[in-house]
């Protein structure tokens, strides 16, 4: 059993899988996983991805929080597993045991084998930090291997495939960031910073006066001469106070549970009909500060500045592509103009200032 | 007003203008108000360690002529270039260099190459390198081309 296999299993160096296993057993198990798995597809900046999910249930909610699943014909540009060896029995217990025992070392054998990896580690809580997640940018397809479904990090479903989707996005060139967005007409200002600066409940006070959104967690933006962002997952996360700040006395018509980070994950369409927008060209960069002020005011800020306090948001969060996305996130505070927003208490008034904002292209 | 190598005395990182990060072992450093980018590997990469941790290069390159006068020529060339790029700047302070000079280190262990690059368009640096990280990670093949993808 993996179970057993996991408690304590020591190989030899001799018998340790090579590179050369690893690419074999993703190419054993997606064959065999892709006959009997459940099959959805979803667009994701552009690209469509074909999901392979181990149930109904999950192919539905996963596809959901894509942006829902499309139908039309067309090629698939990528696929997306997420399942259990034991299921297709590749690898065999043991070789996931073994992986999933390399820590860090996983994504050097991954590389090895001309694919890109990591496996999730133990917190402090020995909760796993993320699947076993490998991806192959030869042929589009990436796995994330659970050794069983239960395992699944808290946060899996609130973000789904956001790994894969990384390196499939950073492989073209376009980079997945951690930011909020506000979008009015075609134009969108996408909101960076630490955590608790306002990202998420300036998107919220937005969407409740009337903007639209392409996300408030993970967006992917192109590098293109105007940058585009674009939806990766349709789903708003916000604490229960920011809920009640916006929605005031007017209840969620789903009372939802917390998540693991003890915010409210909510589909914005279910709230705010018409509210996501799938791509925007990006206006203006700014950072959000929470100032309780009678208006909110924007202000010139220097990309140096802007930088130094979004390097977070904007590259380091994800594992892979680092050095492309320091690069991408450095040239992107130079091509889009920045900005500091000092944000009032009032959510409406924040809307309003946001959308003058983007429809006159400054405060 | 362009730097001569024989002025430069202790250094820092010109910030919030510019922005540098290891990435292992590969130094990436931007001006951000001139856009050019800067790759810096090998002995280049250990010079800029060695002079943003408070070694004096005017130091470096003196006990660098002891092994190899050209490795001297080149890290005096190199220091003022990245001065004059406004990526390094006259320190502020005094800071005491802790550890011994890793660029004197290498070039006892005979290294020889100082391996520097700039781009002026950051797609050229992406290319090269779009998802991997480091250079001893074999096996990444993908180089991206204009028209998408090709292995």
């Amino acid at each position: 059993m993996i179970a057993s296999a996991l408690s304590g299993l020591a190989r030899s160096e001799t018998s340790r899988p090579s590179a050369h296993q690893l690419l074999d057993a993703l190419g054993v198990f997606t064959a065999r996983h892709a006959k009997r798995a459940h099959q959805v597809r979803v667009r994701v900046a552009d690209l469509c991805i074909r999901l392979h999910m181990p149930s109904a249930v999950l192919a539905d909610l996963y596809a959901r929080r894509l942006g829902g699943a499309i139908t039309n014909t067309g090629t698939d540009h990528l696929h997306f597993h997420l399942g259990e060896p034991s299921w297709a029995g590749s690898p065999d217990a043991a070789a996931f045991a073994y992986y999933q025992s390399l820590g860090p070392d996983f994504e050097r054998l991954a590389g090895e084998a001309g694919l890109i990896g990591v496996v999730g580690r133990r917190d402090a809580s020995n909760n796993p930090t993320e699947p076993c997640t490998l991806f192959n940018p030869r042929t589009g397809v990436g796995v994330q291997w659970v050794t069983a479904l239960a395992h699944l990090p808290p946060w899996d479903a609130g973000s789904p495939f956001r790994l894969l989707i990384h390196w499939a996005t950073a492989q073209r060139g376009m980079r997945m960031m951690h930011a909020g967005t506000l979008v009015s007409g075609r134009r969108a200002m996408l909101l960076v910073g630490q955590g608790g600066s306002g990202k998420s409940g300036t998107t919220l006070a937005g969407i409740a006066s009337g903007l639209q959104t392409v996300g408030d967690d993970y967006v992917v933006v192109t590098a293109d001469a105007r940058p585009r962002v674009h939806r990766v997952h349709q789903l708003l996360k916000q604490d229960p106070a920011g809920i009640k700040r916006v929605l005031g006395p007017r209840e969620l018509e789903e009372p939802s549970a917390l998540n693991w980070q003890g915010k409210v994950e909510i589909d914005p369409e279910l709230h705010f009909k018409g509210c996501m927008a799938e791509s925007a060209d990006v206006a203006a960069l700014v950072l959000p500060r929470i100032a309780h002020a009678d208006q909110t005011t924007f202000e010139p800020i220097r990309p140096q500045d802007l930088f130094a306090h979004a390097a977070a948001s904007m590259w380091q969060q994800l594992p892979g592509a680092q050095k492309s996305g320091f690069v991408f996130a450095t040239a992107l505070t130079r091509r889009v103009p920045t900005w500091r927003m000092n944000l009032s208490s009032d959510p409406f008034e924040i809307g309003s200032a946001v959308r003058r904002f983007l429809d006159n292209g400054g405060p | 007003m362009v730097v001569a190598a024989a002025d430069i005395g202790l250094l820092e990182v010109s910030t919030p203008d510019c922005v540098a990060n290891d990435f292992d072992g590969e130094i990436v450093a931007l001006n951000l108000s001139s856009g050019v980018y800067w790759s810096l590997r090998d002995l280049a990469a250990a010079l800029w360690r060695d002079v943003t941790s408070g070694h004096n290069p005017l130091a470096i390159a003196d006990r660098l002529a002891q092994i190899n006068s050209e490795l001297a020529d080149e890290s005096r060339l190199i220091i003022a270039n990245l001065v004059n790029a406004g990526l390094l700047r006259p320190s502020s302070t005094s800071p005491v260099a802790l550890e011994a000079s890793e660029t004197v280190a290498r070039a006892e262990a005979g290294e020889i190459a100082f391996s520097v690059e700039s781009y002026e368009d950051m797609k050229d640096l992406i290319l090269a390198d779009p998802v991997h990280d480091t250079e001893e990670h074999l096996g990444w093949p993908v180089v991206r081309n204009d028209n998408g993808v090709r292995a």
